[in-house]
Order: C-alpha cells, then sequence, then structure tokens
C-alpha cells in the first residue's frame, strides 16, 4: 500500500512537473507592462504594526527609499494598540509625510481596513512592519500590471532577508522555490495566495467587495481566494522583488505556519467552490494538488521518517557489531563502485529522485536569474533537501491537530 | 494609465481549461514513469543475463577442478583456494540485487538462487579438501539466513558482519543459503547439520551460532 502510494506520489508530482512546465513555456515571450512615468496613478502604502518596534523604522525607511513619484505616493502607518514604542516610532517619520494612526488592538484586517478608509490612493499597497525590504523600483513593476482592467492584485517576487541558521536557510529555498511557482500560477491565472509582506490591490475591489476580514488570521490568503472566486485576475510581477525577514526560532515559525496552514484550510473550506471546472486549472489542478500534495506528505513522510530511524538504528547495530572499525570493513574497488552504481541504477527510485533534484536545480536558476544577485544556497539547499519535507509535515501535523481540536490560534 | 483602467469592471470569463497541455502533461509524466521502470528493469535483467554467464563458467570451471582433481589427486600446489572468490562474491551480490528488484519469489530468481546455492556448496566441499587434506588454515562459514519478515533484520546484520569478518581475513569463505528455499540440497545441508532455525551460522562444520552480537564472537572461533 506505501509502495503503491509512494508511485503514486511520484506520478502526480512528474505530471505536475510537466503541467507547469508547459504553462511556463506557454508565455516566455509576453511583453511585460511598461510603467508610465507620465501619468502614474496614486498609490497608498498600508503598513499595519503591532507591537513591531524593531521593524517599524526600517519598513518605513524602506518605503520611503521606493522610487515612485512622491506626489502621487501616500504612506499609511496604523498602529494596531501597540503596547510598546511602536507608535512613537512611527510618529517620527510624520515630517516625512508619512500618515500615523493608531486605534485600539483588533487585529491586522481592522488596520488595514482603517488605512483603506482613509486611502486615497486607487491602488493600495499592503506592506508588513517587520522589517520588509523593498527594492526601490519594485512598485513601478508592479503598479504598471494594473494596466490589463482585468488585474485586481499585483503579487511580488518574495526572497528571505540575509538568512543565518538552518531555519531561515530552509525558508530561503523554499521562497526561492515559490518564485517560479508563482509565475506558472500568474500565467493561468491561478494565483490564490498573495504575500501579506508586499501586495498591491486595485482600490475599486474593496469599494465593491469590501474590506479585508478582521476576524480572519490570514486575511491575505482570503482576500486571494476572493478575488479569485470574483473571477478577477492576480498577477504576479518578477520584476518586483521584496525581502523578508523569516522566523528564525521554532516556536515562532510553528506558530506562524499554524497560522498560515490553519487559514489555508478553514478559507478553502469556505470558498471550496473553487475546486470545480468554472475556476478552469486552478480549481481542477492546482488547488486538488495542493491538497493531495499535504495528504501525501502526512502519510509518507512519517513512513519514510520511522524507516530512516530503524535503518540508523540497524546500521549503529552493525558499527557496533565491528567496534567501529568503519575502515577495515570497507573495499574501495572498482568492484565495490561497480556494485553501488548497479545498486541505485536498478532501484527506479533513484531515476526519479534524479529528475527530481534536476527540477530542484531550474527552480534554484529562475529564482536566481530574477533576484539578478549572486546567492549562495549550496548549504541552504541542503538543509532543505534534509529538513523541509519532516518540517513540512510537522507544521501541517500541528496545524490540522489546532483545527480539529478547534484551538484558538493567534498572531503571537 | 487612465482612471478608468482603475475601475472595477466586470471580470473577463475565465479561459477554458487547456485540455491539450495537460494530456501532453499526462503523457509525457506516463512516458517517463515507464522510462524509471524500464531502466531498471534493463539493468536487473542485464545482471540477471550476467549472472547466468557467470554461473555457467563456474560450473565448467568447477567441472575442470574435479576432473584435474581425478586425474593428478589432491595435488596441493595445483590448488588455488581463492580462485573463484571474486566469483561467488559477485554472484551472491547479483542474486541479493536480483531478489530486491524481481522479489523473492520470483521463478528466475529461485531458479539462479538454487544453482547459485548447488556452486557453494561444490565450493565448500572444494575448500574442505584443501583445508583437510593440505593441511592449510582454511576456514568455512555456512549461514542459513531467512528472508521472512520476521528474521530479516537479523539476517542482514549477521551477513554484514560475515562479510567483516571475510574482509579482515582472507582464509575465511562465507556460503549463504536461504533457509526457506524449497532445495533437496539445502534440505540435505540442514539435515547433515542439524540446522533447526533461520539465521544459523556453522563454523567450520562444527560450532552452530544461532545469534551474534559482533565480529568478535565469530573471529573467537576462527582463531581457535
Amino acid at each position: 500500500m506505501i509502495q503503491f502510494l509512494m508511485y503514486l506520489s511520484i506520478f502526480i508530482g512528474l505530471f505536475l512537473a510537466y503541467f507547469y512546465l508547459f504553462i511556463f513555456l506557454s508565455k516566455t515571450k509576453e511583453e511585460k507592462p511598461i510603467f508610465e512615468e507620465k501619468k502614474p496613478p496614486k498609490v497608498t502604502i498600508i503598513i499595519p504594526a503591532f507591537n513591531e518596534e524593531k521593524g517599524i523604522a526600517t519598513t518605513i525607511e524602506s518605503a520611503l527609499n521606493i522610487d515612485y513619484p512622491k506626489k502621487k505616493l501616500e504612506i499609511i502607518v496604523v498602529d494596531d494598540g501597540s503596547k510598546d514604542n511602536t507608535y512613537k516610532i512611527a510618529l517620527q517619520y510624520k515630517n516625512k509625510g508619512i500618515k500615523v494612526f493608531t486605534k485600539p488592538n483588533g487585529g491586522k484586517g481592522t488596520a488595514l481596513n482603517l488605512g483603506i478608509s482613509k486611502a486615497k490612493g486607487k491602488i493600495i499597497v499592503t506592506m508588513d512592519a517587520d522589517n520588509t525590504h523593498v527594492k526601490p523600483e519594485a512598485l513601478k513593476q508592479m503598479v504598471a500590471y494594473f494596466s490589463n482592467p482585468d488585474v485586481v492584485c499585483v503579487a511580488p517576487v518574495m526572497a528571505v532577508y540575509e538568512p543565518k541558521g538552518i531555519l531561515q536557510k530552509i525558508q530561503q529555498v523554499e521562497y526561492l522555490f515559490g518564485i517560479l511557482l508563482r509565475k506558472v500560477f500568474s500565467n493561468i491565472n491561478a494565483i490564490h495566495v498573495t504575500p501579506g509582506a508586499f501586495s498591491a490591490y486595485k482600490k475599486s475591489f474593496f469599494d465593491k467587495f469590501g474590506g479585508f476580514e478582521e476576524n480572519n488570521l490570514t486575511e491575505d490568503l482570503e482576500m486571494a481566494l476572493r478575488i479569485q472566486y470574483n473571477g478577477y485576475s492576480i498577477v504576479n510581477s518578477t520584476e518586483a522583488i521584496i525581502y523578508t525577514v523569516t522566523p528564525n526560532k521554532f516556536g515562532v515559525l510553528l506558530k506562524q505556519r499554524r497560522r498560515w496552514y490553519g487559514g489555508l484550510v478553514k478559507n478553502l473550506a469556505k470558498y471550496n467552490s473553487l475546486f470545480s471546472k468554472r475556476h478552469g486549472e486552478m480549481g481542477v489542478i492546482i488547488l486538488p494538488a495542493a491538497v493531495i500534495s499535504v495528504l501525501f506528505s502526512l502519510i509518507l513522510t512519517p513512513y519514510m521518517l520511522i524507516k530512516s530511524i530503524l535503518n540508523l538504528k540497524d546500521e549503529f547495530e552493525y558499527l557496533q557489531s565491528i567496534n567501529f572499525q568503519v575502515f577495515n570493513s570497507w573495499e574501495f574497488s572498482t568492484t565495490f563502485i561497480e556494485r553501488y552504481i548497479l545498486t541505485l541504477v536498478s532501484d527506479p527510485k533513484i531515476f526519479f529522485l534524479v529528475i527530481f533534484f534536476t527540477s530542484l536545480a531550474l527552480y534554484m536558476i529562475f529564482a536566481k536569474a530574477k533576484l539578478k544577485e549572486s546567492l549562495n544556497i549550496k548549504l541552504s539547499l541542503i538543509f532543505f533537501i534534509l529538513f523541509y519535507t519532516t518540517l513540512f509535515t510537522l507544521w501541517w501535523f500541528i496545524s490540522l491537530i489546532y483545527i480539529m481540536l478547534n484551538r484558538k490560534i493567534s498572531w503571537r | 494609465m487612465n482612471k478608468t483602467e482603475l475601475e472595477l469592471k466586470e471580470p473577463e470569463k475565465r479561459k477554458p481549461m487547456n485540455l491539450e497541455r495537460i494530456a501532453f502533461a499526462l503523457i509525457l509524466a506516463s512516458l517517463t514513469f515507464v522510462l524509471g521502470f524500464m531502466i531498471s528493469y534493463t539493468v536487473s535483467y542485464t545482471q540477471y543475463k550476467s549472472i547466468q554467464d557467470l554461473q555457467d563458467n563456474m560450473k565448467y570451471d568447477l567441472l575442470s577442478v574435479q576432473i584435474e582433481k581425478s586425474l593428478v589427486g589432491n595435488s596441493c600446489t595445483l590448488f588455488n583456494p581463492y580462485r573463484f572468490s571474486s566469483e561467488m562474491s559477485d554472484m551472491g551480490f547479483t542474486i541479493d540485487l536480483l531478489e530486491k528488484r524481481f522479489g523473492k519469489n520470483d521463478e528466475k530468481v529461485i531458479e539462479k538462487k538454487k544453482i547459485y546455492s548447488l556452486l557453494e556448496v561444490q565450493h565448500f566441499l572444494y575448500i574442505n579438501d584443501y583445508r583437510k587434506n593440505c593441511n592449510k588454515s582454511m576456514h568455512t562459514i555456512l549461514f542459513f539466513y531467512s528472508n521472512e519478515e520476521n528474521d530479516i533484520g537479523q539476517g542482514e546484520l549477521f551477513g554484514r558482519i560475515l562479510n567483516y569478518v571475510k574482509t579482515t581475513n582472507k582464509n575465511v569463505m562465507i556460503y549463504s543459503f536461504d533457509y526457506n528455499l524449497d532445495d533437496p540440497l539445502i534440505n540435505t545441508l540442514k539435515k547433515k547439520y542439524n540446522i533447526i532455525q533461520p539465521n544459523t551460522i556453522l563454523i567450520d562444520e562444527n560450532v552452530k551460532l544461532t545469534s551474534i552480537k559482533n565480529s568478535e564472537e565469530v573471529s573467537f572461533y576462527i582463531d581457535k
């Protein structure tokens, strides 16, 4: 049964790899929209902040550095009842044209909605307050996409800001992986998650369909699904690059994932009609594939993990039995290498593993080309390959337990 | 960008699914999937073919040794105990590989395993003769392993320990037999040496071990 599931997951993985490749290739020569310098639309950047005294200054500085006609750019900071110095720090930027509001704590959605109600821009950009670094040219690149009347939201390229430590390095590869994936989804209007850190929306959509859900822990995700549900487009601007500081502690990361995955399950349940032919390839292939991949991870990863632990135990037992005289038992001859290669190539799983690594390499090459910088990701890739699947499954397990027990998931 | 572009219009109808793209992806995925299995099957089948040649050559060689022995008697100078070592080892490895790829109940594998067991016994007798008649310190280990689910872990560990012993002592010859293989020859061996449980190790035809924890336990009887 497990073997069957394993090969089934390999087959689905192969299908998706080809499917995504075809989608990617279908629009490689598409002309990118150009930002019209003469008639820039008014843009409002809203920075909701709750207890962000450590990162708010950097975020505001980054927003101020954005290359956009100053008269057409409005920056609003909404302090969501912080108990630290967030509000005071934000106020220091008032003389630089930043508008600062404060309100009793009510959640990110309420802060964003207050910002939207005060905004004068036709385009609303939501920006996370926790150390978000925006490349100066990013906003112009994103705004250019709104020349297409169907586009309601533009998502940028997300990358990890100066990753340090194992957890951030793993997330670095995960984010790089998402760069090509988001582009592929964008080509068929299947983006169903927009980054909360920095996404641009047409304000008229909020006017017609309402602002962010105030009791939703993944209000950005709900908004993306709402846009899709109403038949509008979300596109990805691969030229707009945003860096975000990701959690570097296991507990913080787990909490973030619990919120994300819990939010994904609840919001997908709410918009379950997206799983239909009416929503094209997104409804029939991409969303179901996302659900199936989680199910496969929940079944196969614990199995593989237990198997690996048992193998390690056997290996330890063997080494113990030969008093750890490893070098005496190694015969490095051509026969040894020949046998080792034969064992590998006679196992079909190895062939599929090679394909997997090739795809991973292609994803990374694309991401590196888009980020236009020399990234040294060798170590990050090793950590990713070793630990990501286990972490991903663990996060999902815990998130699902929380959902089943109906336990409250909080922001912090 | 004019203001009207930023006003919300009725969305355009979503493009219908590109069935051609889905079909192509499915076809290519199926082909790649089959290719993966074909490559591994071809490699395994090449191994199956190679073991046939190896067994044919060995049958011929062992027969010539037997005839040679009949002609000139037990000549210790003509005797080379290491002569078939690598062939035996190659065969053992290939049988193991085929068993993993085609399954232990595969007819082709069982047939090759039976011939392998026969050759092992023939070689075992050859080494025994050398040991006894030429008074050389050669050691033989018969290992009756089991592939059954409950025994396989222990069997693999014993096998690896014995391999280690062989690596560290070239005068040790190991012969592995599938305890559960329905083969008259193996049954005779089991009867002769009173082997009643799987994963039994028989050193120099008289020391029987059913449980070993480390290589030293085996080496102890060899160095005795």
